[in-house]
């Protein structure tokens, strides 16, 4: 525990981690804003023209032969499953078809946004991990430190686990200042109760995004702790984000199920699905779909951390420290 | 029987690369008596540091015994390291930590709070700059934070590897006041380093070594006593009659470019009385005193030539 206290506050001190932290706040910021002001309320001149143009539009002949057209095949309209709404309900001209902004849906956000945030949290502690203990190697510190600590084990979890904690810690207040503003501004804005689970739902995807930066900022720090150089584990990341994945999917369609964005969409969306398109096409070219589960994307993550932080202690016991 | 700090037995480093494999440290077998200074010499690249880093367990031996203490290291090296204070080669800190933060961060993993940096910063003469970033300090306090930064586990042993390095004289002079002080207080201290004058000056024990072996090992005046030769220079007009005489008197004679060196002891007096006698004057008469320097050049040299 006094070791990773002793990390958490060398973390702390290094300027360019806090700027990464700053950076990750800046961001969420940015994000936030962005979506509360493309979601802002509609004025309500704005929506009485909208309701207007949408009872004009209802009046239109084209309109009455569309759901003519839906009650006798309602599959083709309202897809496979036709729900309970109507042809008419569903075709009908409404006011928020003639509004150029959609109001704030949390419900529909919680699918994509979350991905985002995790996206740029992740890369984030990517680097704090990496930076952390790069930074340590290029001072060469790291001989300092284990003068006064020799037991390589407790040296390198100790900076694991402040690692993993800080980042934890930073996709947690990510998530909670995006989404407490999303909420604080859907109570302001509009008087629709959110559906039950909601809360449910969104804390167990926030947690997925708080797991997600850790394994992040764990395997910053696990590469880097192996190569001993922060600049080369950007250059493979930036490498496997730029072409390693677009190079893999066009050299090997069956490895879809074995990418990190795959997975991460999975992990974040809880399951997500991908679609697989045979390696010769003769008549025609019939693509399967293949669902990717949270399970599944679980397994991944846990199997590629475990292997990835094995062989950096591993390495770290054997090497020898400049 | 002298307790020992460090012993090491057949102690080998050997490194691979692909342009082959390279010996660093060759079959060493060490012994650091406690107490005193004691000098740890060599040529670059002879293995001192390698030996350094492997006896702290920052490189692995790839074979030979290793104890500081009586306790077998790496394997037991936890136990010990506590009373252990280091410099190996360079001070190496965080630049853009000051050099409180730097020392705190290190008191913090073996239990000790401000008051023993604040003590330790007073001891090394850096009060006043310990808030400044690390990478705006010169060499020299660079080499005293590093210092500071051994004594904050109040050290049995300090092993400290070219601790002046960069220094200035007033730098040189104020490590080896510290190291001279750290030794009579009961601190064991190993010192490498080049500088032979500076070895001699404040070591009580030498050990040299040369490719990664042990050439010699004891006491200074026994290491520089058994080996280098003491005698008189004679300055004198006539060096080949002047050097005649001296070898019918049955002494032994060295002719060099504008003097004689007679070896051995000799007595000044019956020497210039048997000179004056045969007509020739002495100009110059200077006792040649063997130093670490010349023992160290002979001994590695000869090393040297065996390698070759």
């Amino acid at each position: 525990m006094k070791l990773v206290l002793v990390e958490l506050t060398r973390l702390r001190s290094r300027r360019a981690i806090a700027v990464l932290i700053a950076g990750a706040f800046v961001i969420a910021a940015i994000l936030l804003g962005n979506q509360l002001w493309s979601d802002r309320p509609v004025p309500a001149s704005e929506l009485a023209a909208a309701q207007a143009r949408a009872d004009r539009e209802a009046k239109q002949p084209y309109v009455a032969r569309e759901i003519r057209r839906c009650e006798r095949n309602p599959q083709d309209y309202l897809g496979p499953t036709p729900s309970d709404a109507s042809c008419a309900e569903a075709l009908k001209p409404r006011a928020e078809w003639f509004l150029n902004r959609q109001p704030l849906d949390p419900v529909n956000l919680s699918r994509d946004l979350p991905l985002g945030i995790a996206l740029f949290t992740g890369v984030i502690a990517v680097l704090i991990g990496a930076t952390m203990i790069g930074a340590e190697w290029s001072a060469g510190s790291v001989g300092t430190q284990l003068l006064f600590e020799s037991r390589r084990n407790q040296v390198w979890t100790a900076k694991a686990v402040a690692i993993g904690a800080a980042t934890a810690v930073l996709g947690l207040l990510v998530f909670t200042l995006v989404w407490t503003g999303i909420l604080l501004a859907y109570q302001a804005w509009s008087e629709t109760p959110l559906p039950d689970g909601f809360s449910r739902d969104l804390s167990e995807t926030g947690l997925r995004v708080v797991a997600f930066t850790a394994v992040a900022g764990l395997a910053g720090y696990a590469i880097t702790m192996a190569v001993r150089h922060t600049v080369v584990v950007l250059g493979m990341m930036l490498a496997y984000s730029v072409i390693g994945e677009a190079f893999l999917r066009g050299f090997f369609p069956r490895v879809e199920p074995w990418l990190v964005s795959n997975n991460t969409f999975a992990w974040i969306q809880d399951g997500y699905e991908i679609t697989l398109y045979p390696d010769q096409c003769f008549d025609e070219c019939r693509p399967t779909v293949e669902k990717l589960t949270l399970l599944d994307s679980a397994v991944y993550f846990g199997v590629l951390t475990a292997v990835l932080l094995g062989l950096s202690l591993l390495i770290f016991r054997r090497r020898d420290v400049p | 029987m002298t307790e020992l700090v460090i012993e090491t037995t057949d102690l080998r480093k050997e490194y691979r690369s692909r342009k082959g494999r390279f010996v660093a440290v060759k079959g060493l077998s060490l012994e650091v008596p406690r107490g005193g200074v004691h000098g740890f010499l060599g040529p670059n690249g002879s293995g001192k540091t390698t030996t350094i880093r492997m006896l702290l367990g920052l490189a692995r031996a790839s074979s030979g015994r290793m104890m500081l203490f009586g306790h077998e290291v790496p394997k037991q090296l936890p136990t010990v390291v506590r009373r252990v204070g280091a410099i190996v080669e360079q001070p190496k800190f965080m630049p853009g930590f000051t050099g409180r933060n730097n020392l705190m961060l290190l008191a913090r993993t073996i239990g000790e709070g401000r008051s023993k940096v604040d003590e330790v910063i007073d001891t090394v003469g850096l009060t006043g700059r310990d808030q400044d970033r690390y990478r705006s300090y010169s060499l020299g306090m660079k080499q005293r934070l590093a210092i500071a930064g051994a004594l904050l586990k109040d050290p049995e042993l300090l092993i400290l590897d070219e601790p002046t390095n960069g220094l200035d004289p007033s730098g040189i002079r104020e490590i080896r006041e510290t190291i001279r002080t750290l030794g009579e207080s009961g601190v064991t201290v190993l010192l490498s380093s080049h500088i032979l004058a500076e070895v001699q000056q404040v070591c009580d024990g030498v050990s040299i070594i040369g490719h990664g072996s042990l050439l010699a090992s004891g006491p200074v005046t026994e290491v520089v006593g058994a080996r280098a030769s003491t005698g008189v220079r004679v300055g004198l007009a006539d060096l080949a009659a002047g050097a005649s005489t001296l070898q019918q008197a049955g002494y032994d004679v060295r002719r060099e470019t504008e003097h004689l060196v007679v070896n051995s002891s000799v007595d000044p007096a019956a020497l210039t009385e048997l000179l004056s006698h045969a007509g020739l004057y002495v100009n110059e008469l200077t006792p040649v005193r063997a130093d670490l320097e010349t023992v160290f050049l002979e001994l590695t040299e000869a090393d040297r030539q065996e390698t070759l």
